[in-house]
């Protein structure tokens, strides 16, 4: 065919009319033999299938993957249960009257939410999840006479074990409007669960499963008159099983030491590679509420609640560090060679002078001279405030950072705060704080403008374990398919390494030692087991105290870091609580418990 | 002669082409009712049709009278605006996920449906002006750039069938601008080449196979070296870069990419609509149901039935013959939009009517074939059927167009 790009390939002229029919020819050609082919040929089939009846995509829901913990323990599963649809397209507003008063419900909202024209016409909307028998036999009685609703077997998620680790898990609810826009393109649809928050919704792509599709006739009256022929089904695949770091024994005795009275957190973490090994949020709430649709008094229970179940306090949680931050500062210093580990600082007369203030120590009487150890043991501010003095902001802020603080750490589980560590960038960019050197006294025992998570300290404590390796966090342990087959592993993630030489790291190490050894830490020892900690009271202007308690043990070759957290309670009040997880974790349930989950206080401690 | 009264309007017009868009019209206005009036919220979008086909004929009497150096005139301008408004409609329409309109009042308006318009303007002037140098990459590459402002911005939005029709706009221009067939696949290749890596997961073989019939062609063919090594270069380069390029892509926008070559896999969706279309062509026998009669129309058993699947219902209520009847007034349509362009006046002339013709051959091609489960289902609508004002005003504009051409065809 000659053309621009070969003019003198022929000679004969150019038709491009002739050329442009026998191409319109052919493409008409097609489409009228294939309408041929449908309505003259196989036009007898389908009116076997259509003249009466007609087709429904009935979708078959894929079981979500159930969640584990390390040793195989059910966190998460399914069970079998009945779920009411109506397609909004086929059902008659009397309909929707009858069936709002079978399963209960307004029978406005329930018209409102049908009627609602966003919806896809022909495809059943749940309008009452996890249904009684009762409330099913009554719909399915009168299933003939009120078409365009039909009565399922659905799977339904269950938290096997209630409350616990409710805010590790998360749970699954229906999607919402926006969701569903987003997500779309990857097959979900109105009225499908989805993770919302926690594990079952960073792992939603392992868990979620693909849903099948079965196409079943169905009369002109949105009966179902049974399968269909030649229309092949798609099995649906079920989701992938997730294992998780933690030990469910262990959460649950870490869980139970914090007395339902209190809001609080604990961490506990494998130092040597970042495994969370228990998430614990005070208090919880019960998951399986919002899988099945959260009743409106459930909902107004669980955010009326003094302490706010909601909250997830172990990964957002903001606290000042308080002394906990000792570690940091005494590390800092140390590294920096602005104190020697063995140089007796000037003595603390129960505060201490900073040009014309007089900035209190903890303790009123005051501990006198001392090495570093001993001010550790003791956490005697007026040391610190000197330690901090000498640093300076932009060193201290620069070691806070390094161990981790002032940024998420990471973990794998859902969204995080990231904290606060002021330096001198943040005082000039804020508008209403403003920098003075004497910021620095409280900014080194913790306070002031620093915020930190439960999650961040025990990842700090972990560091000090595992002499200088701050790892993100990760709480899965490993995926398997349905059939058990080992389809992914969780793996230890570094965010990044302290800038400590080996004698600072031994220096801190053999410190905390001593606060559990003879300081504010000693009722965390153990009977043959070398534990090393730090306790901090951090100052809440709204009320009570809070304590904090980070530790680790065995000292020498740390199997396990933890730091814990209780809101609005006695100094010292988390030592008892993290001695209980880790007699759990060495000792296991062979020991019986040496100390009461919630004992009384005797000594203040900072 | 051009002088715009009624009587002249009437001597030289097509009157087949002009007869076969208003029957196609008013059979769209009866089967919308058809497929509508037992739903409480869509029963009266017949009348608004009805009202549209109004201002559509206004719209085509205008596009039939206006001078081509009007025409010209306006084509830059009313490319400009249609850009503008595509970026407006993305910047702006972020409701329910998807942004094609602009809201004046009541009155929806898709600006992709302007932009068809002007493309076609803005090409016609460009080729005629280029006529003698086709053949240099400057001309070619240049053309493409005027069709892919439009079609990337109507990509994001994201409407991926509407993006197309501006790929074959451009084909029907040049191919009308003087290209033979086989020179446009070698132009296309490089699109064909892709969606066989994607097609057949990135197998090099089947990807091997395609070039050896591609260089096959060329050597037949013969065309100009700068081709055959720019040909070489590029089928070289997205053989090599395919693969790590769809890597790299988002799982939604694979998804999206999979879903539109094999609308099976979105059983639910997608592959659903087809089902249920073919079943209610299929029932449709010889004579079909009768108008008002269909099962799957009237229990809504179709998705879209109203706009994109709207052929189905013709398939269903009038059966083999009122189907095959519309498909053969649309070949009319497309067969006088031939003639236009082939015994037009001038260069210029054929341009236009040559772009009037493919975009309305495109839309009446995929959306046909679509509802056959013959092509993925892209959302393209059904010139003068499918509801929707501003693409009837659209197809009006363009039969209007073709009118125009042929009155002028003995001009001097």
């Amino acid at each position: 065919m000659p053309g621009v790009f070969s003019p003198n390939e022929s000679s004969s002229q150019r038709r491009p009319g002739q050329a442009a029919t026998a191409l319109a020819l052919i493409l008409f050609l097609v489409l009228a033999g294939r309408l041929y082919h449908f309505q003259v040929m196989r036009g007898e089939d389908f009116q076997a299938d259509s003249q009466r009846n007609s087709i429904r995509a009935i979708t078959l829901e894929a079981s979500r993957g159930m969640i584990l913990d390390r040793h195989g323990t059910v966190l998460a599963e399914n069970r079998i249960s009945y779920t009411i649809s109506a397609i909004p397209g086929e059902i008659s507003t009397g309909s929707i009257t009858s069936l709002a008063q079978l399963i209960g419900r307004d029978p406005y909202e329930l018209r409102e939410m049908l009627q609602d024209k966003t919806l896809t016409r022909y495809r059943p909307v749940p309008v009452h999840r996890d249904a009684s028998f009762e409330t099913v036999s009554p719909v399915e009685e009168h299933l003939h006479d009120l078409p365009g609703v039909t009565v399922n077997i659905e799977p339904m998620r269950e938290y096997s074990k209630g409350t616990l680790a409710s805010h590790l898990l998360g749970y699954v609810a229906e999607i919402n409007r926006d969701q569903l826009n987003e997500l779309k393109t990857y097959g979900y649809q109105t009225g499908d669960l989805i993770g919302k928050n926690g594990i079952e919704r960073a792992y939603e792509r392992f868990l979620r499963g693909r849903n099948g599709l079965r196409y079943v006739a169905v009369n002109a009256r949105g009966q179902t008159l049974g399968a269909l022929n030649g229309m092949s089904a798609m099995a649906p695949v079920p989701g992938q099983n997730v294992y998780l770091t933690i030990d469910a024994r262990l959460q649950e005795i870490a869980e139970q030491a914090i007395p339902d009275s209190l809001a609080g957190a604990l961490i506990a973490l494998d130092p040597n590679n970042g495994e969370v090994l228990a998430f614990v949020s005070k208090p919880g709430y019960d998951p399986n509420l919002f899988p099945t649709g959260i009743s409106r008094t459930d909902w107004e229970t669980i955010r009326n609640h003094p302490l706010k179940p909601l909250v997830n306090r172990a990964t957002d949680g903001l606290y000042p560090a308080a002394s906990t931050m000792k570690i940091i500062t005494a590390a800092a210093a140390l590294e920096e060679h602005e104190v020697g580990e063995t140089e007796v600082m000037a003595g603390c007369a129960g505060g201490y002078q900073f040009g014309n203030r007089w900035t209190k120590c903890w303790h009123k009487g005051g501990h006198g001279a001392m090495p570093l150890n001993v001010a550790f043991a003791q956490s005697c501010d007026v040391y610190f405030y000197q330690a901090g003095l000498r640093l300076g902001l932009e060193k201290w802020s620069r070691y806070a950072k390094a161990f981790g603080l002032g940024s998420p750490t990471g973990i794998d589980t859902d969204d995080e705060n990231g904290g606060l560590i002021p330096d001198m960038a943040y005082y000039a960019k804020s508008e209403s704080r403003s920098w003075s050197p004497g910021k620095m006294l409280n900014l080194a025992i913790g306070q002031g403008e620093v915020l930190v998570t439960p999650v961040q300290m025990a990842v700090v404590a972990a560091a000090v374990a595992n002499g200088g390796t701050v790892y993100s966090p990760h709480t899965l342990h490993h995926i398997t398919s349905p059939m058990g087959e080992v389809m992914g592993q969780g793996f230890p993630s570094v965010k990044q390494r302290l800038p400590l030489t080996s004698a600072t790291m031994a220096a801190i190490r053999r410190a905390m030692v001593s606060v559990v050894a003879h300081g504010t830490g000693a009722r965390a020892g153990l009977p043959g087991i070398q534990v090393a900690g730090k306790t901090g009271t951090a100052q809440n202007p709204h009320g009570e105290d809070h304590s904090w308690f980070v530790a680790y043990a065995p000292a020498s070759q740390p199997r396990i870091a933890v730091a814990a957290i209780l809101e609005n309670a006695p100094p010292g009040s988390t030592v008892p609580l993290v001695r209980r997880v880790l007699e759990q974790y060495f000792f296991g349930d062979s020991q019986p418990a040496a100390v009461s989950a919630y004992p009384t206080f005797s000594s203040p401690a900072q | 002669m051009n002088r715009p009264s009624l009587s002249a309007l009437f001597d030289g017009i097509d009157r087949p082409l002009l007869a076969a868009a208003l029957l196609l019209a008013v059979t769209g206005i009866i089967m919308i009712f058809s497929a509508t009036h037992s739903s409480e919220h869509l029963a009266s979008q017949y009348a608004m049709q009805t009202a549209w086909l109004g201002v559509g004929l206004a719209a085509l009497y205008l596009a039939a009278i206006l001078p081509p150096r009007v025409l010209q005139g306006i084509a830059i301008p009313a490319y400009a605006v249609a850009l503008l408004l595509l970026i407006v409609v993305l910047a702006t329409g972020v409701v329910k996920g998807s942004s094609r309109w602009i809201r004046l009042g009541p009155i929806g308006f898709q600006p992709s449906e302007l932009a068809k318009i002007a493309v076609i303007l803005v090409l016609a002037q460009f080729l005629e002006r280029n006529r003698r140098n086709l053949s240099k990459p400057r001309v070619l590459l240049t053309a493409f750039a005027i069709i892919a402002a439009p079609m990337l911005l109507i990509l994001k939005q994201p409407d991926l069938g509407t993006s197309l029709v501006f790929g074959a706009i451009l084909c029907g221009m040049l191919f009308w601008a003087g290209l033979s067939l086989i020179e446009l696949c070698l132009i296309v290749s490089p699109v064909v080449a892709i969606l066989i890596s994607i097609m057949s997961d990135f197998n090099w073989i089947v990807w091997a196979c395609f070039i050896a019939v591609l260089f096959g062609t060329l050597y037949l063919v013969r065309p100009p070296r700068w081709m055959i090594v720019s040909l070489f270069v590029i089928h070289i380069g997205v053989g090599v870069s395919a693969e790590p390029l769809w890597n790299s892509l988002h799982d939604y926008q694979r998804q999206r990419v999979v879903t539109f070559l094999d609308p099976e896999a979105d059983a639910l969706g997608a592959g659903y609509q087809v089902i249920q279309s073919q079943i209610a062509i299929g029932s449709g026998g010889l004579w079909g149901q009768g108008l008002l009669e269909g099962s799957q129309t009237q229990h809504s058993f179709l998705p879209e039935q109203h706009t994109d699947f709207i052929f189905a219902v013709v398939g269903e209520e009038l059966g083999f013959i009122g189907a095959l009847t519309l498909l053969g007034l649309y070949f009319l349509l497309v067969m006088r939009g031939i003639k236009v362009a082939a015994g037009a006046k001038s260069r210029y002339h054929a341009l236009i009517a040559g772009g009037c013709v493919s975009a309305l051959c495109f839309h009446i091609v995929m959306n046909i074939g679509m509802t056959l489960g013959l092509l993925p289902v892209a959302g393209v609508p059904l010139p003068f059927l499918s509801y929707g004002g501003s693409f009837l005003l659209t197809s009006m504009i363009l039969c209007g167009l073709l009118l125009n051409m042929w009155r002028r065809r003995f001009e001097y």
